[in-house]
């Protein structure tokens, strides 16, 4: 399968602070991958770096296709209608033609969101709101997708509707996701990431796509104790 | 509702305390201060003259605040152009609002001339301008705290940028300055009205004062105050109220 992200030897220092140190990191096409790791361990930056946002100090970023990133608290404009958010990269970029319409129209299908396109980010569920932004991440028609904490802070049902939109993506997009909820991950990822110690490096991996849904609960659940047993921020 | 009731009781509560100092002046001091009654009725006598001063005077403002605004917008865009574009943004800012307005009047005056109008606009542009651009730099910063992500995710071009996040971003801080602003022009400009030969209230001011017609000069003081009142109230605190639900 094609690589179209890998990241070798990286390092991110940051005002001064080294945040990231030895940074190895491969993904192929159409994967879903994990990352977990302690608060504060550079889960998000390490995304961004994927994302082209920021630049390494050290190493070698190569990433094939276009990424774009879903940051942690959506970042949706107040002012606009979700379907003017949804839109907002084609506004910037040129202007909303019949393409862009009926990009519009596949996505809002795919992720359950006809029916709120007309709200206003206030209007509109955690979920909602989460899934308008993915869906302006997606119309730019990315090859990878990054999701800085995609379930944090939605109810079960938001939870339960976000999980499913992604899994309708899978095969379709290359997904990087960074998240504390094992059930989620354990329903789409399939690797897993660990990004641990001080500086932060992919300490270890594992493989679930021939695992069972509750065998993948379980793995990842040990996963994470192990994170936090060996975890420099949780044990001073 | 526009005011809650206990704001406008505030108000009833002062206009009644202003006009009983004033009845108690007008008897101790009948030469120099007029009834207020009296006051009042030669301001209505003198109706549609009247009238056109005020709308000389609003013209002037809004002119002057909508010329503030461009050049506002104009420079705090330019800030955002870098450290160097900014610093002198911020040193234009600071040299603008450290010339006194009787200067700016003065020498608008000298520049064009006592029967223009040119000199009450441009002293209520050159007040109103310090105050709007540091509201619009204000909004930027801001907005580049919240949204600026954003810009940076979907590689939006300068003038993009600007113009679908920066500037919407900003408008809770535009109109909250604006307030500020409009208020400040209206009372700079009738100053410069009032050196000048082009009317609006701060012409007929100056007039009423220099023949000694004191229930003009009181009269039309209490349409002015009005009229400032009116503007804040009926349309810059309901407006700025309207904007802070802009970025819920």
């Amino acid at each position: 399968m094609a690589r179209v992200v890998s990241l070798e030897s990286v390092e991110v220092i940051l005002g001064g602070n080294t945040i990231l140190k030895d940074v190895n990191l491969e993904v192929d096409m159409g994967e879903v991958y994990a990352i977990i790791g302690p608060n504060g361990s550079g889960k998000t930056t390490l995304l961004k770096v994927i994302a082209g946002l920021i630049e390494p100090f050290s190493g070698v970023v190569r990433v094939k296709g276009r990424a774009s990133l879903v940051p942690q608290n959506d970042l949706l404009l107040p002012w606009l209608s979700l379907r003017d958010n949804i839109l907002l990269p084609y506004r910037i970029h040129g202007h909303i033609g019949k393409d862009a319409v009926e990009r519009l129209s596949t996505l809002s299908r795919l992720l359950r969101l006809e029916s709120f396109l007309d709200l206003y980010p206030r209007q509109a569920s955690g979920g909602t709101r989460r899934k308008a932004a993915i869906a302006r991440a997606l119309i730019v028609n990315p090859d990878i997708l990054l999701l800085d904490e995609p379930f944090t802070g939605l109810d079960v049902a938001s939870l339960n509707s976000l999980v499913d939109a992604l899994a309708r993506l899978r095969g379709r997009k290359t997904m990087i996701l960074v998240s504390h909820e094992p059930y989620e991950i354990a329903r789409l990822a399939d690797r897993v990431g660990l990004l641990n110690g001080r500086p932060a490096r992919i300490v270890d991996e594992i493989e679930l796509t021939d695992m069972r849904l509750g065998e993948r609960i379980e793995t990842i659940t040990q996963f994470m104790e192990k994170m936090l047993a060996q975890s420099p921020l949780y044990n001073r | 509702m526009v005011l809650p009731r206990r704001e406008a009781m505030g108000y009833v509560l002062v206009t009644g305390l202003g006009f009983t100092l004033w009845a108690l002046l007008s008897s101790m001091y009948p030469t120099i201060f007029p009834d207020p009654l009296d006051a009042l009725g030669y301001i209505a006598g003198i109706g549609d003259r009247i009238i056109s001063d005020c709308i000389v005077t609003l013209t002037n403002t809004i002119a002057g605040y909508l010329l503030a605004l461009g050049f506002s917008l104009v420079f705090a865009g330019l800030g955002r152009l870098g450290g160097l574009p900014l610093a002198f943004v911020n040193a234009l800012n600071v040299m603008v609002q450290s010339v006194s307005a009787l200067i700016w009047a003065l020498a608008f005056l000298i520049i064009f001339g006592f029967t223009s109008r040119i000199p009450a606009i441009g002293v209520a542009a050159a007040t109103a301008f310090p105050i709007l651009l540091s509201g619009v730099l204000k909004g930027f910063e801001t907005a580049h705290a919240r949204y600026g992500e954003i810009a940076k995710i979907f590689n939006a071009p300068r003038f993009k940028s600007l113009l679908y996040i920066y500037l919407p971003a900003s408008i809770p801080f535009i109109i909250a300055s604006s307030r500020s602003a409009i208020g400040a022009a209206l009372r700079i400009s009738v100053v410069a009205e009032a050196f000048g030969g082009a009317g609006g209230i701060g012409y007929r001011l100056w007039l009423f004062y220099e023949t000694h017609n004191y229930e003009g000069f009181f009269g039309l003081a209490l349409v002015l105050v009005g009229l400032m009142v009116f503007i804040d109230l009926i349309l810059m605190a309901p407006l700025e109220r309207w904007s802070r639900k802009w970025l819920e």
